[in-house]
């Protein structure tokens, strides 16, 4: 697998306080690498830096042999990314499910057929021309999913996916993801230490905005080879 | 009790003289609300969503704007508009297009900033979301007011609210002709003036009335978000 993203020297700093440091590291196209660490442990930061939300206090960050400096819009296409709590527009979880093509300048046909898919595709079985002031946590999760999938990324930066969701939910998300895998979109998922349901291809664990190296890759070898 | 009997009776007829008199108004102070809100609702978005060198200072400087004495703005526009002004050649001084502009350049300041703070106030997750979506500059200003409609209609209203109540930029450099420029402020000054105190009371009442039903609709709004 080739690099998709290569990280050197990256410091994050917020107030002058350290939250995040990566001498180096390499995050493979077409893999789903999860991101695992405590509250505070730094992968909500680098998961922004990742989506080119942020730019980092020092050190280069390059997505595919480009370096990130600004993103254009391009590139952000290229990136989708869900926060660990999704805001959501006012207005129907079609709306907010259309938006990014609205941005695209694609028409308004395309565009609801488009979302459509992408709600099947996530298991959003609730009426989607509804408020999402009525959405449920997890209803919530997977509008904010469909509105990425819906762009068609190459990479998809979720942090924190699971929260809001019953096992149920968490199951047939872990499959939408290893489905999402074999089509080769390269996948960056966050989570405390139990996401040991994800065949991941890379397990990081984030300590005190540290890669605690010791740790990288252990259980995902262990997972691949069952 | 017997000159708010008159007024009553002169609103209740619907004197003629009156009516034209608040027609005039909201037709002025509509025109340049509107003038104002297509140039301040988008600065007001702009300077509240990005993040630029001094731009607390701006802000200071708008909300210092906000408190500007109407009779200033009717000084400099009077300047500006007068024969021997720059803008002289224009012709546009004791007409009604003179009392919009002063209008609307009284209220411009008052509009940005409290859009700006509308847009200030979103949630911190809405830049960063359009960001993601790939919404381009225009596209997140779009997005940004959208999300803040109703702050960015409060602050629209109290623009409205300041113009239809200001007196010095109407009598300055829109004369007080009547069927023209006449509004009500200028009108209840110039009736009071002459004695003619119930005339005054109805406008003052009419106008009272009009600032009533804009804070209620504000509070509407404020409540409504």
């Amino acid at each position: 697998m080739s690099s998709l993203y290569a990280l050197h020297r990256v410091v994050q700093r917020y107030d002058g306080r350290t939250v995040l440091e990566i001498p180096e590291l390499f995050l493979h196209r077409g893999a789903l690498t999860v991101l695992l660490g405590g509250n505070g442990s730094g992968k909500s930061t680098l998961l922004r830096l990742l989506a080119v939300l942020e730019r980092p206090s020092a050190g280069e960050i390059w997505f595919d042999g480009v370096l990130l400096r600004r993103a254009d819009r391009k590139l952000r296409r290229r990136i989708g990314y869900v926060m660990q709590q999704p805001y959501l527009l006012q207005g129907s979880a079609l709306d907010n499910v259309m938006l990014g093509l609205k941005f695209q300048g694609i028409r308004r046909a395309q565009r609801r057929a488009l979302a459509l898919m992408a709600f099947e595709e996530v298991g959003f079985t609730a009426d989607p021309r509804q408020s999402v002031a009525k959405l449920s946590g997890g209803q919530r999760q997977l509008v904010a999913l469909a509105r990425t999938l819906v762009l068609k990324p190459e990479v998809i930066l979720l942090d924190e996916p699971f929260n809001h969701l019953d096992l149920h939910a968490c199951k047939s998300l872990a499959q939408l993801f290893v489905r999402l895998r074999r089509q080769g979109v390269s996948l960056v998922i966050s989570g405390h230490a139990d996401l040991e349901f994800l065949p991941a291809d890379e397990r990081l664990l984030l300590a005190n905005g540290r890669i605690d190296l010791g740790q990288r890759g252990t259980k995902a070898v262990r997972l691949d080879r069952r | 009790m017997g000159d708010f009997e008159a007024a009553l009776r002169l609103i209740l007829t619907q004197d003629a003289e009156l009516l034209e008199i608040v027609f005039t108004s909201l037709e002025i102070s509509l025109s340049a609300v509107i003038l104002a809100a297509l140039i301040a609702v988008p600065l007001g978005g702009i300077i509240g969503m990005a993040e630029f060198r001094g731009k607390r200072l701006l802000e200071q400087f708008l909300s210092s704007l906000m408190a500007l004495p109407t009779v200033v703005v009717g000084l400099l526009l009077y300047g500006l508009l007068s024969r021997h002004g720059p803008l002289g050649e224009w012709e546009l001084l004791y007409t009604p297009a003179a009392v919009i502009l002063g209008q609307a350049v009284l209220v411009l300041p008052l509009i940005v900033h409290l859009v700006s703070s509308a847009v200030q106030s979103a949630d911190p997750r809405l830049g960063p979301t359009l960001e993601s979506l790939g919404a381009g500059f225009f596209q997140k200003l779009k997005g940004f007011l959208a999300e803040t409609r109703t702050g960015c209609a409060v602050a629209i209203a109290t623009g409205f609210s300041r113009a239809i109540g200001e007196v010095g930029v109407a009598m300055m450099v829109g004369g007080n002709i009547q069927g023209l420029t006449r509004t009500m402020t200028t009108a209840i000054a110039l009736e009071t003036g002459k004695g003619e105190f119930e005339r005054g009371l109805a406008l003052g009442l009419i106008l009272l009335g009009m600032a009533f039903l804009v804070n209620w609709v504000i509070a509407w709004l404020k409540r409504a978000a």
